[in-house]
């Protein structure tokens, strides 16, 4: 039957139509020349290593420092029992190093063998125990009130304490007054902040020495550590 | 000429370790933490008081024996009652006597003309009457008789001693060998103490009852401070 038609089939050659195959070769004419631009996928066998990556870990030294300038501040004081002084001129305290955010830790300790005076933690007045407050401002031009010293936050004690919040930001820390004249804080300096620190002595009621006690602050800088 | 030059080699080496060594401190300077320091000279303030309401000689009327005998020997049955004032905790008594008018202190129990001799203690919690004995206040090799104020002696151990022995005590028995005694070193603001007095007259005089004579007895506080 097949052979029988194929027989009968008109085709260009012989003068005849033939619908199918021409149909066939309109298809591959068109069709052909755009499979050529489509992306040959199927070449890339595992896509998982076509990207990699590599990390530098760099740990960086960080420098931190502080500097007290001490100038022409008066620290030698000749007091009765029972009195209160203070330095009439500030220390210029610089933070030193490239750390960006540092903070401060105040200590004091007395430098005089026993028996001799110690430092006052809580205020409350008693024989040969010396109360020694700090105060940090800015551009003061004179040492803060006795009251705006007043606080146990602000007594210099053996133990470091951190001048401003520890652990947090905010006004009125340890060593801070931000209701005075000049106040300044102490949260996150950066290097070159000054600040002026100011001390106010209150010395004890009772004595068991009359020998001078040398009363040494320490501060040394850290990381701020929020 | 080598010696010359091993010389200068050597002081070459030298200089060059001096360097070594100072740049090494430098580098190792630790700019963390900075001090400052504070020089506080205390003025502190001595004081005693001494009250004699209550105090009386045996045969006195209050510290005034109108009527002794040359020879005799006096003492008080209440006595003084001292206290330490100002606001020094670490005080000590020095104690002194004078004779304001012709009679004159004895410092070495030589009984002379004119010469009175006062012996002091100093106890804590005795009763009225309840003096030291004779005895006592002449005890410790005369350690507790009173002297004018140039040889006075600063109550209980001898400076740099408090150990509270008999052995270099002044106007104090502590050691438990007298009742009451008490110890005088190193005493604090409101410390108070009794001060018993012994008051030996001259066997001759060359005043009479006309004269009455006084005989001033003076305390005075000093730093107990251990030199």
């Amino acid at each position: 039957m097949r052979a029988a038609h194929a027989g009968k089939m008109p085709t260009f050659a012989t003068g005849r139509f033939n619908g199918r195959a021409a149909l066939r070769s309109l298809l591959l004419a068109v069709l052909v020349p755009f499979c050529a631009l489509v992306p040959d996928v199927a070449a890339d066998s595992d896509p998982s290593n076509d990207s990699d990556a590599l990390t530098l870990t760099i740990t960086p030294v960080v420098d931190i420092g502080v500097d007290i300038a001490t100038g022409s501040v008066d620290l030698d004081f000749t007091l009765p029992l029972g009195a209160t002084d203070y330095t009439l001129l500030p220390a210029t305290v610089t933070v030193l190093g490239n750390a960006r955010f540092q903070e401060l830790e105040l200590s004091a300790q007395n430098l005089n063998a026993s028996p001799s005076w110690s430092l006052d933690e809580d205020e409350a007045v008693g024989a040969d125990q010396l109360q020694l407050y700090g105060l940090f401002s800015v551009d003061r031009s004179s040492n803060p009130l006795e009251a705006e010293f007043s606080g146990v936050k602000n007594l210099l004690t053996g133990t470091p304490k951190r001048a401003g919040f520890a652990g947090s930001d905010g006004p009125d820390g340890d060593f801070e007054n931000s209701q005075m004249t000049g106040a300044a804080d102490m949260d996150r300096m950066t290097p070159t902040s000054q600040r002026q620190l100011w001390f106010r002595l209150d010395t004890p009621p009772l004595s068991s020495t009359d020998e001078q006690q040398r009363i040494q602050i320490v501060i040394t800088a850290t990381k701020d550590d929020l | 000429m080598m010696k010359t030059m091993r010389s200068w080699l050597k002081c070459m080496l030298a200089a060059a370790l001096a360097v070594a060594v100072a740049g090494g401190a430098a580098t190792a300077a630790d700019t963390d933490t900075d001090s400052l320091t504070i020089t506080i000279t205390p003025v502190v303030d001595l004081g005693v008081d001494l009250d004699t309401t209550s105090a009386k000689m045996v045969n006195g009327t209050g510290l005034n024996l109108p009527s002794v005998t040359l020879g005799s020997t006096e003492y008080m049955d209440i006595p003084a009652m001292m206290t330490i004032k100002g606001n020094y905790n670490n005080q000590e008594v020095k104690v002194s006597a004078a004779g304001l008018d012709t009679w004159q202190i004895d410092e070495d129990e030589d009984i002379e003309a004119d010469k009175v001799q006062v012996y002091a203690l100093f106890t804590l919690g005795l009763p009225e009457n309840g003096s030291p004995t004779e005895a006592e206040f002449g005890s410790d090799s005369a350690r507790h008789l009173v002297k004018t104020l140039a040889n006075a002696e600063v109550a209980g151990e001898d400076l740099g001693f408090e150990e509270d022995l008999r052995t270099n005590n002044y106007y104090e028995i502590a050691n438990g060998a007298l009742s009451g005694g008490v110890n005088m070193d190193g005493l604090t603001v409101g410390t108070a103490r009794q001060l018993w007095l012994r008051v030996d007259t001259p066997a001759e005089s060359s005043v009479d009852e006309t004269q009455a004579q006084e005989i001033q007895v003076t305390v005075t506080a000093v730093s107990g401070k251990l030199f």
